[in-house]
């Protein structure tokens, strides 16, 4: 099942089952990565792909107030970040946050 | 010794065998979530709601002629969908006309208020007992109290055990927190606050948990050490994977939940098959809140909205779509700058162009690009008055559409568009203006609980 018997470079979206984003209330977004197994989970978590520096990198928002959280049970990694702007504000373009994983499909994993 | 429990949402209902199975169950409630902050601001602000009456009434219906037929409570939260108290109200009118309809009274109501009383808010923001969640940061001040449009507390577990203790067959409760609704009565009963709040906030979601993940009645077993769940339509199961997955969903942290009276902590929890369509979940930890707290929800006017759209497939335009727009857009800004004077300041354009690689940027991370195929234009004015956006975007709009490329010669060029009219107003739009907690001497301090009986 795992991915990892590849030992080329991988993006993210070749290694995760699932990669989804959703608002967690207003003013909050996080992004869910599920992963096969453990291993693939632990090559992620391993390169340092998923950083609160480099999720602040590529958001444009300040490293502090990224969570990076890491959920065995489930073989996922979860990203959550403060939104843009609110939920609904004016010049918002998802409200409910649910596209706002595409940035980070395409990250490349080293084996 | 266990207690057991079914679970769904309001609005998105359940499957005709899972009632036929429910009735055979040895029940201590039924419980419904039936709201949302997900939806946006608007639900809150106005009367909309997220499921119409036709599906609302329609669940009603059947759970609560199930309740009344087993003799358990009916417990329900978020009622209407946002913490309105006119929700709560339009629960409690539905549920009279049901029970009158399908001849289920007498029983007993309880309706729970949430919006808050602005002068008892302003005391606590006085007393410095409001504190600012994480998140996006904002201000909140009387001033915001002010020009709220509603504010509404989002309450624990004790405003629902209150009104059980007052002797309510049925529930009907304004913003709660999800696992509220579901923690009352295993709390009420003995049970340990680490087990109660964890099967709360595993049930909160109903058949969202299983596989497939579907909209049913989710069985809740709960005991002294952890709890059971399966979903009750025989289509579909829990397994250890998908209940784990789910608690990922729309939480900020799965390991630390947050709730008004304490976190429950899932660093250790362990999820099993206890058989081939059901899950047992134990080791979760509850820490008590050093201070209760109670998260506030609140909205306010933003301004009147209208919008209008075009697209192109004109590929000489297209090829120079970031150039084009960018000139479109200044002289935009100039025309709206000469018709409508100092006021122009107050209007705010958004221009979102879809095909063109960035249409669902919330974070601006994407530069425009050259679109493939078409270019898709959505425009939305924002202004003090709806006549002032509806100026700003037909101004923009009839610009938009005939702004001719360097490409081509000449400057009859015309998009596409879907509708006519072609500028739609969309009324006053509001926007989530409070991202903060109060600190309260007493769980059910923020709320008010009025009784009636059904006959």
């Amino acid at each position: 099942m795992s991915k990892t018997t590849n030992a080329a470079t991988l993006r993210l979206r070749d290694l995760a089952v699932c990669i989804r984003s959703k608002n967690a209330g207003p003013f909050m977004l996080t992004i869910d990565l599920f992963f096969s197994g453990p291993e693939d989970c632990r090559r992620v978590i391993d390169a340092h792909v998923l950083t609160p520096e480099s999720i602040a990198a590529i958001y444009r928002v300040d490293a502090a107030t990224v969570k990076i959280i890491y959920v065995a049970q489930a073989n996922a990694l979860k990203v959550s970040l403060p939104r843009a702007r609110a939920a609904g504000d004016v010049g918002d373009c998802d409200v409910a946050g649910g596209q706002q994983f595409a940035p980070l499909m395409d990250l490349a994993v080293p084996a | 010794m266990t207690l057991e429990y079914l679970s769904f949402f309001v609005g998105a209902g359940f499957p005709d065998d899972s009632l036929a199975a429910a009735k055979s169950l040895d029940l201590a409630f039924i419980g419904a979530d039936a709201g949302t902050i997900d939806v946006g601001p608007y639900q809150l602000a106005g009367s909309g709601t997220i499921f119409s009456e036709a599906l609302c009434r329609h669940d009603l219906r059947r759970a609560l002629t199930a309740a009344r037929d087993m003799r358990v409570p009916l417990v329900i939260g978020s009622c209407g969908g946002s913490g309105r108290n006119e929700g709560v109200d339009w629960f409690a009118g539905m549920v009279r006309e049901i029970a009158r309809e399908s001849r289920l009274a007498p029983f007993r109501v309880a309706r729970i208020y949430s919006e808050i009383d602005r002068n008892y808010l302003c005391g606590k923001i006085r007393d410095g007992l409001l504190h600012p969640l994480s998140g996006l940061q904002l201000p909140y001040t009387e001033e915001h109290v002010a020009r709220s449009s509603r504010i509404t507390g989002v309450m624990g577990a004790e405003p629902f055990i209150a009104a059980l203790k007052g002797g309510a067959d049925v529930v009907l409760a304004g913003r709660a927190t999800d696992s509220a609704i579901f923690s009352a009565i295993p709390l009420a009963n003995g049970y340990p606050e680490s087990v109660a709040w964890h099967a709360a906030k595993v049930a909160e979601c109903g058949g969202a948990i299983g596989e497939p993940a579907r909209p049913d009645l989710l069985r809740v077993i709960v005991d002294h050490e952890g709890f059971v769940v399966s979903p009750l339509a025989a289509s579909s199961r829990c397994t250890p994977w998908s209940v784990a997955a789910h608690q990922l969903y729309e939480n900020a942290d799965p390991i630390h939940f947050v709730e008004p009276s304490g976190t429950i902590d899932t660093s250790k929890v362990a999820f099993t098959a206890a058989d081939a369509r059901s899950v047992r979940i134990s080791g979760a930890s509850f820490t008590p809140a050093r201070v209760y707290t109670v998260k506030l929800e609140g909205v306010e006017p933003a301004g009147y909205q209208s919008i209008a759209m075009a697209s192109y497939n004109d590929r000489v335009l297209l090829e120079e779509l970031p150039v084009w727009l960018k000139r479109t857009r200044a002289e935009i800004d100039a025309k709206v700058a000469r018709v409508f004077g100092a006021s122009a300041k107050d209007a705010t354009l958004t221009i979102r162009t879809y095909g063109a690689g960035n249409g669902s940027d919330l974070f601006g991370l994407e530069p425009l690009g050259i679109p493939k195929a078409d270019a898709f234009f959505l425009l939305d004015a924002v202004a003090p008055t709806q006549a002032m956006a509806s100026g700003v975007a037909t101004l923009a709009w009839h610009t938009l559409i005939h702004f001719p490329p360097s490409g081509w010669r000449g400057g009859v060029l015309t998009a596409a568009w879907p509708f006519n009219p072609p500028v739609m107003d969309r009324g006053l739009m509001h926007r989530f203006n409070v991202n903060h907690v109060i600190e309260v001497d007493d769980p059910l301090e923020p709320f008010r609980i009025d009784y009636e009986t059904v006959e």
